[in-house]
């Protein structure tokens, strides 16, 4: 029976013999007559060929493999260490090929030269293929469990580092710049192809060991001579955009120092730092809420108000200010004009972050945790050759994260710091156990990584021995700087006159659901009405027919809109939330009524 | 207020050694501190027994990811279990019971077995070697395991007997020694219609008692007990040999159906201590009582949902702020209902002080009311 062929799945012909005609098309590939990114499968249950040619296909090189021997030998490896053959030229023999999922369908393909037997069709280029970019630049992963491994992966695009060389002229948002970026001492096959682009953290000496408590949850302890001179300092960028927009009707913003007579005016202090054209002057010290551009935009609806009636045009202003609870010295001013011809100006703030407690760290284990104490060094443990650690990390998160390759590399970053070299951490590949213990015990340690320490409180020896070693920190951008928030009283939403929520609005702290019964729980009845009185109102309420009355201003008078009653009217201290509640009801044609008494009588 | 017979009791059985004044003083002393003891007023003994609860049910989600892989430890004994009983569900995970036999047969392998052996229910299916379906004709033609049937000593005649009764869509036209032919009694009857009779046929239930799975004896003390997965509580009890007394259902709805709301109660208790029991925790055992109260005051299991326990507060806003809000307003706006602003929720709502605690009071010194409420 002949088989149906398509390509790209839309059905071009028959052909008798598939298996033939397949194979016929792979040796054609193989030899350069038709382009590697074709492939080709055949599928037996539903008797078709299938041909690939579209984008969109990930394809994968591998070494083909015919009558059990692989067509990659030790000469063409020899002439790509001299430099004589090249990859395409391996590819243009037909020793390499690459195939995409489809065809894939169709192969049996061995991980390492040895398991090769006649039925195999291709063999693996190296069993590293299965990492990743940022998998394969961690150490000694194959000791580790594939979700740590996952963790330890992601926390390394999250570093502080250099991310791009040019980074002072770039506007990037949320943005960290590490003053002493380091690479790593253990190092993976990767490592060698980034060459000095994947310094992204620190060598720090690390004590795995608990102090007083402060590790507790994975927090790490920092000493503070380390960060005194230097260790894991960065510099963070904001960048600021404002621009000078026109308005249908002639109307234009205006940059420039606002008059003290704008609506919003925000006092004279805040405009300190502004040059006369209304922007703020390179190297200036902002704090949060200072204005970085005074603007002033003409009124948006006029003659609603009633002050822009009596006072004829008043102009509103709408300056760039420095974010609340934010601070940082203007790093660079750039005027320039936007799409549409406007002015647009962008400012970027810089501030010198030095490591504090609650910033987060990490290592390429997937083992964070945030600063949980920084001590002075004179609180810290030391060796007996009079080594006192950067970081101390607590052993209780090794053992249920069983991440046994950050003791490995701990262990590897010693004696790199020891004998002075790198150490090869790539999986399966790199320096195994037994060899670095046994080049520690000639360097003169003991073998397993373990020194005597002494407790920095009382002077005594420790009773066990510590594992210490160096180990690549890296800094992660989660800084307790960029999290501090805290109101006392702030702006609140339109509809419900609720505090508003976020730390961006300057928002409040909720007292929520389950906090509520915690005081009712306790029976402490006029606190809880208290700490949930942010949008007590007051409102008049008809004691006639129970319906809301309406205060009016101008005559001063409280009457009922609705059976016109102006004595018996009541003033009741309520959330504003029920207030509207009750006019949402009251919209929907449904009329509630409040019943009225006195406080103190029953 | 006198002391509970049962701290009465005990103070009698401890105290009978002593001379009468040293007792009187004891009594004195107890009943100080048993007072002292109690509930003040305007407690709100509600809040503190769900937050009693339900603060060991947060702690059980966060420990089950610390116990992962450990076999002791049963999750759908936990917290699962607890949310089920609190909700008030009809369909159950696991339904159990606890049988014990009459003290003549406690001791007796046979009649345990025997009583075990006559619980498991037997479906259709269970002594079915085969179904075929005619799609033409609409016929299903069963045959029968003899084999099977000797053993639940069943026969053919019983079973046609049976499905004489109970079948109502489709009648016998023929029987054979070891099989039977059914057709569908309307010949409109669709195909989608035939199809589900068929599979409704196969789960009929032919003997025995009907809702229980599986059957284990255990020896357990001394004696022979019985557990089963699935409940028929009506059913069991019938049965001579049980103890009906002793048997236990975890089946609560059931519970209160056969033996009534205060055995309902009963059930509830125990399944929570149980599930505290289990997991280590340690509540004071008047929280549950207090729960199981409440779940069943009103004279039948209501869970904790909005259409069992919220449907049945007295005030809209409270239900309203439950869930389904607009459902509860329109109801409450329908039957023009009055809110007494009672509890806590509509209190809160209005931010008003809570009617517990330092809000029960209203004792205040005003020289003259009338005067003061003028000058307001």
């Amino acid at each position: 029976m002949p088989s149906e062929v398509y390509i790209d799945n839309i059905f071009v012909g028959y052909v008798d013999n598939p298996k033939q005609f397949v194979a016929k098309i792979k040796e054609d590939r193989r030899k350069g007559k038709i382009p590697s990114f074709i492939n080709v499968m055949y599928d037996e249950d539903t008797n078709t060929v299938k041909i690939f040619t579209h984008k969109g296909r990930i394809q994968r090189p591998l070494i083909v493999v015919k009558n059990g021997k692989p067509l990659l030998t030790e000469k063409h490896i020899e002439k790509l260490k001299k430099g004589e053959t090249k990859w395409s030229d391996l590819e243009k023999k037909g020793i390499i090929e690459w195939l995409d999922p489809a065809e894939e369908e169709n192969i049996y393909v061995a991980l390492t030269p040895e398991e090769v037997t006649k039925e195999h069709t291709h063999m693996e280029i190296s069993p590293l293929v299965i990492f990743g970019i940022l998998t394969s630049l961690v150490p000694f992963s194959n000791h580790n469990q594939s979700a740590r491994l996952n963790r330890g992966m992601r926390t390394q695009k999250q570093a502080h580092a250099v991310y791009a060389l040019n980074f002072w002229t770039r506007f990037d948002s949320d943005i960290s710049i590490a003053y002493y970026p380091q690479e790593p001492i253990v190092r993976t096959f990767s490592h060698e192809i980034f060459k000095h682009e994947d310094a992204i953290g620190q060598n720090v000496i690390v004590a795995v060991m608990t102090q007083e408590g402060y590790s507790m949850e994975d927090a790490i302890i920092l000493n503070r001579a380390s960060i005194e001179r230097g260790l894991f300092r960065s510099v963070y960028f904001r960048p600021y955009e404002i621009e000078e927009l026109k308005y249908p009707g002639g109307l234009q913003d205006e940059i420039k120092i606002p008059d003290p007579d704008v609506v919003h005016y925000k006092g004279k202090y805040r405009y300190r730092h502004l040059d006369d054209d209304g922007i703020v002057y390179p190297e200036a010290e902002m704090e949060g809420g200072d204005v970085l551009v005074g603007r002033v935009s003409p009124p948006r609806f006029i003659g609603i108000t009633s002050e822009t009636f009596a006072t004829g045009l008043i102009k509103k202003d709408t300056s760039l200010t420095v974010r609340s609870e934010e601070k940082g010295i203007v790093d660079a001013v750039v005027v320039t004009e936007s799409g549409e011809g406007n002015k647009l100006i962008k400012i970027r703030l810089r501030d010198l972050r030095i490591p504090e407690l609650g910033d987060k760290f990490s290592v390429r284990h997937g083992q964070k945790g945030v600063i949980g104490m920084i001590l002075d060094p004179s609180d810290m443990p030391w060796t007996a050759s009079g080594v006192v650690p950067d970081v101390l990390f607590s052993p209780f998160g090794i053992p249920s994260r069983k991440t046994v390759g950050y003791i490995l590399e701990v262990l590897g970053g010693k004696i790199g710091a020891l004998a002075g070299r790198y150490i090869d951490g790539t999986p399966w590949y790199g320096e195994n156990e037994f060899d670095l213990r046994n080049e520690l015990l000639r360097l003169g340690f003991r073998e397993d990584g373990t020194e005597t320490m002494y407790n920095p409180l009382t002077g005594e020896e420790f009773k066990v021995k510590i594992f210490i070693g160096s180990m690549y920190y890296l800094r992660l951008k989660y800084m307790a700087a960029n999290k501090l928030h805290a109101r006392a009283r702030g702006p609140v939403t339109l509809l419900t006159k609720q505090p508003t929520e976020g730390k961006a609005r300057e928002g409040g702290l909720r007292y929520g659901e389950m906090e509520n019964q915690v005081l009712a729980g306790h029976g402490a009845s006029l606190l809880l009405r208290e700490t949930f009185s942010s949008d007590d109102t007051i409102v008049y309420v008809c004691d006639r027919c129970g319906g809301l009355a309406v205060e009016d201003d101008i005559r001063n008078s409280v009457y009922c809109p609705v059976c016109g009653e102006t004595e018996r009217i009541s003033k009741v201290k309520t959330s504003y939330a029920f207030k509207l509640f009750l006019q949402e009801l009251i919209s929907l044609g449904v009329w509630p009524k409040l019943k009225t008494k006195f406080k103190f009588e029953d | 207020m006198d002391l509970p017979k049962k701290i009465l009791e005990e103070l009698e059985e401890k105290t009978k050694d002593f001379p009468e004044d040293v007792k009187q003083k004891i009594y004195e002393e107890v009943k100080k501190r048993y007072e002292k003891a109690l509930a003040d007023v305007g407690e709100p003994v509600g809040l503190v027994s769900t937050q009693s609860l339900t603060e060991p049910a947060t702690q059980m989600i966060l420990r089950s990811f610390h116990f992962i892989g450990m076999s002791e430890l049963q999750l759908s004994l936990g917290l699962p279990r607890f949310i089920e009983i609190a909700d008030g569900r009809k369909k159950i995970k696991e339904k159990y019971m606890v049988i014990r036999l009459k003290d003549e047969y406690k001791q007796n392998k046979e009649v345990a077995y025997q009583v075990a052996r006559k619980l498991k229910e037997i479906k259709l299916f269970d002594v079915v070697k085969e179904i075929q379906t005619d799609i033409i004709n609409k016929t299903l033609k069963i045959i029968f395991n003899l084999e099977e049937l000797r053993d639940l000593d069943l026969s053919v005649e019983k079973v046609t007997d049976i499905l004489k009764k109970k079948l109502k869509k489709m009648k016998i036209i023929e029987a054979g020694e070891d099989y039977i032919t059914l057709k569908a009694a309307r010949e409109d009857m669709s195909m989608k219609e035939f199809y589900q009779y068929k599979e409704k046929i196969k789960s009929l239930h032919i003997a025995e008692i009907k809702g229980i799975r599986d059957v284990l004896v255990k020896m357990e003390n001394g004696e022979f007990v019985i557990y089963t997965y699935g409940s028929n509580l009506k059913e069991v009890m019938k049965i001579p040999e049980v103890d009906y007394t002793k048997v236990y259902s975890n089946d609560i709805h059931e519970v209160a159906k056969v033996l009534g709301i205060e055995a309902a109660r009963e059930v509830i208790v125990r399944e929570i201590l149980n599930i505290l029991e289990k997991q280590g925790l340690d509540v004071d055992v008047r929280h549950v009582l207090l729960l199981a109260d409440v779940l069943t005051w009103y004279g039948e299991y209501l869970g904790v949902t909005r259409y069992g326990l919220q449907a049945e507060k007295g005030s809209a806003l409270a239900r309203a702020a439950f869930e389904t809000p607009i459902k509860h307003l329109i109801v409450a706006a329908m039957l023009g209902e009055n809110d007494d602003m009672k509890t806590a929720i509509e209190n809160v709502m209005t931010n008003q002080p809570i009617p517990y605690g330092t809000g029960l009071f209203k004792v205040f010194y005003v020289e003259d009311p009338k005067k003061e409420k003028q000058e307001r």
